[in-house]
């Protein structure tokens, strides 16, 4: 148990000893407050803890859609893009270092000369880059979740399930860093190559959404009948499908937290969506929509990107393991 | 448990990429004694001792370290290890160094903060030991170095060139510190190039070269070999002394008389058969290798390196 706390409490020191943890720090809980200081008075939305207003006649202290409003704020932004994309991707710079310096040539060997396992050494030092990664996410829901809590009256435990599946969608990123990392002991090519894998799952699984959009969208039919002597896109659908299942997908993780938080059992928008859309305002989401956000269940999402990382990690694992130092 | 305290044979190891590192090597180390290990650059040195502390997998090895087979990991908690060109956190203080790796052992916080203390004094870093590693010297990181190799109140320390950057004042404290290791009973294998050093303080030593071990033994019994007595004179020899001087075992060249592996004692005759001829003798003296001659004549002239495949 020392032995952990001691892997742990490195991790901490080196993290915390550099400048870069400290600015995503600030801006983590800089977001937090800002979402924070909107607020809602009778006759609109006030801003930065009320310096600033603006009148609106349907969204305000008045009506339910207020509340509908500042949920899909956190649902819909602030996970996906802040969370699921900048914070990760700044996290991804903090943390991509520990390894390749733990690998350091005269550093490795103290740690590895030790009386404890290599396995234990390797999963402790990657437990404590997630745990940092969670530590960060689980203040920035804190922020927000007080802030729903005061504004609207939504104390609403789900939007904690940001944590996990944040931490799910960093590790399946991260994972490829240090298999990298194990190989090369280089900083930089660990944060590319991560990178890399990232965008690359990003361009299959939006393939694979493309795919499945010209295979099944009605609006494709006259697309679909006019192609001639093309392949089945039914069977395009599959094999895209086929490629992207192995991926990390990232912003499909984020966008599961849309489904997990409710507003007195009503899907967060749903009815702000419905209500603007009788007023003529945005569109009503198609049926064809619905059903495409929904062609994957959680499971499937969940488990596949859990597959990925534990296939990657297991593979620097194993390398590590066996690695001449 | 036997008298050695690694005890091992028939050691291999080729790395990846074909360099052969060790040939097999058969190595015993004697409980409680400073010992020297040699060799020239690419002998192998620093890829056994890897081996021993679960660094390097070896390719092949028989044998034992503290009665454990060797990869035996619970064992290293009795083992302390300075590994070459060591580098440490820069972000860590001094103390948080030996700290961190007293936890890597698994010791307890209460006793590794007063081990702690008690080395940083030991190497002489106690006021420097709240400053950053980041803001050390050379000469100062090597200190810190030995003193987290000492923390888990190791039986065996390995030093893997400890005195690389230490200032001469240093050094000499260093040596002292090993002499103190010595007399607690613990063991240490210290790889060294410098041999005047060794010399002051090993009891034993063995020579590597290319993957293979040259020689192994006390400095005294390897130097023993080379001992003799030389006795130096002016003028000539005359034809039938030096007939006689042949058969009473003694060499001549160029005004020396060399007699070896005799005893002091044991060479006064020649010393009255030239005075009875009449010769100068100019000097008497016991003459025996340093450590550096019996280096320099245990390994091939040429190269370094391991053995390429
Ligand atoms: N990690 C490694 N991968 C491949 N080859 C290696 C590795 N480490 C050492 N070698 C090779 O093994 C041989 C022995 O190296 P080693 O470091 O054991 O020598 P040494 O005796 O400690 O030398 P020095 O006195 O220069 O420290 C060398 O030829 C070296 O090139
Ligand atoms: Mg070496």
């Amino acid at each position: 148990m020392t032995q952990i706390f001691t892997i742990l409490w490195d991790s901490y020191k080196l993290l915390t000893a550099k400048k870069l943890f400290w600015i995503t720090l600030g801006l983590t809980i800089f977001i937090a407050l800002l979402y924070a200081s909107v607020g809602f008075y009778d006759g609109g939305i006030s801003l930065f803890f009320g310096t600033a207003k603006l009148d609106n006649d349907l969204i305000n202290a008045q009506s339910d859609l207020a509340s509908h409003f500042y949920m899909k704020i956190f649902t819909n932004y602030l996970v996906p893009w802040w969370l699921g994309l900048f914070s990760i991707v700044l996290a991804l710079i903090s943390v991509t270092p520990v390894f390749p310096n733990f690998f350091e040539k005269g550093a490795i060997d103290v740690a590895v000369s030790k009386p404890i396992r290599r396995t234990t050494l390797f999963l402790t030092k990657y437990m404590g880059c997630l745990l940092f990664v969670a530590a960060q996410v689980a203040l920035f829901c804190v922020i927000c979740y007080i802030a729903q809590g005061v504004r609207i009256q939504q104390w609403s435990l789900q939007i904690f399930w940001a944590i996990p599946l944040l931490l799910l969608a960093f590790s399946s990123i991260f994972c490829i860093a240090v298999l990298t990392a194990v190989v090369t002991r280089s900083t930089v090519f660990s944060l590319l190559m991560a990178l890399l894998m990232w965008g690359l799952g990003v361009v299959l699984n939006s393939a694979e959404k493309g795919a499945y959009n010209y295979a099944y969208n009605p609006m494709m039919e006259i697309a679909r009948s006019t192609e001639q002597g093309g392949i089945n896109p039914e069977k395009v659908h599959q094999i895209t499908q086929g490629i992207s299942m192995p991926t990390p997908k990232v912003t499909r993780l984020t966008n599961l937290l849309k489904e997990k938080v409710k507003i007195d059992g009503k899907e967060v928008g749903s009815y702000l969506d419905a209500f603007l859309s009788a007023f003529g305002f945005g569109e009503k989401k198609s049926e064809f929509k619905l059903q495409s956000g929904k062609r994957h269940s959680m499971a499937y999402i969940f488990g596949s990107t859990l597959a990925f990382n534990i296939v990657v990690l297991g593979l620097a694992c194993f390398l590590f393991e066996r690695k001449d130092f | 448990m036997s008298q050695h305290v690694i005890d091992i044979q028939n050691t291999w190891k080729t790395y990846r990429g074909g360099v052969q590192a060790l040939r097999g090597v058969t190595l015993q180390v004697p409980q409680g004694q400073i010992f020297g290990f040699l060799g020239p650059n690419g002998a192998g040195k620093s890829t056994l001792v890897k081996i021993l502390t679960s660094i390097v997998k070896p390719s092949q090895c028989e044998g034992t370290m503290l009665g454990e087979r060797i990869g035996h990991k619970k064992t290293l908690s009795k083992v302390g290890y300075l590994p070459e060109h060591a580098s440490f956190p820069e972000y860590l203080k001094g103390r948080e160094v030996v700290r961190y790796v007293a936890g890597l052992c698994g010791t307890s916080k209460s006793l590794s903060r007063v081990k702690a203390d008690e080395l940083l004094e030991l190497v002489g870093m106690s006021d420097w030991a709240d400053k950053k590693m980041g803001s050390y010297s050379k000469g100062m990181k090597q200190r810190i170095g030995i003193a987290q190799a000492l923390v888990n109140d190791p039986e065996i320390v390995f030093l893997d060139e400890p005195t690389d950057g230490v200032d001469p004042r240093g050094r000499k404290e260093m040596r002292d510190v090993l002499v103190k290791m010595r007399e607690q009973g613990r063991t240490v294998f210290v790889n060294s190039h410098l041999l005047g050093e060794l010399e002051m303080i090993c009891d034993s030593i063995a020579i590597m070269d290319r993957g293979e071990l040259v020689t192994q033994g006390t400095i005294a019994d390897l130097t023993a070999k080379s001992q003799r007595i030389e006795i130096g004179y002016l003028g000539q020899l005359s034809s039938d002394l030096m007939t006689k001087l042949s058969a009473m075992g003694g060499e001549h060249s160029a005004q020396t008389i060399t007699i070896y592996q005799k005893q002091i004692s044991e060479i006064q005759s020649i010393i009255d058969t030239l005075r009875a001829g009449a010769v100068v003798i100019s000097r008497v003296e016991e003459v025996r290798q340093n450590l550096e001659d019996l280096f320099i004549s245990s390994v091939s002239a040429t190269g370094v390196g391991g053995t390429q495949n």
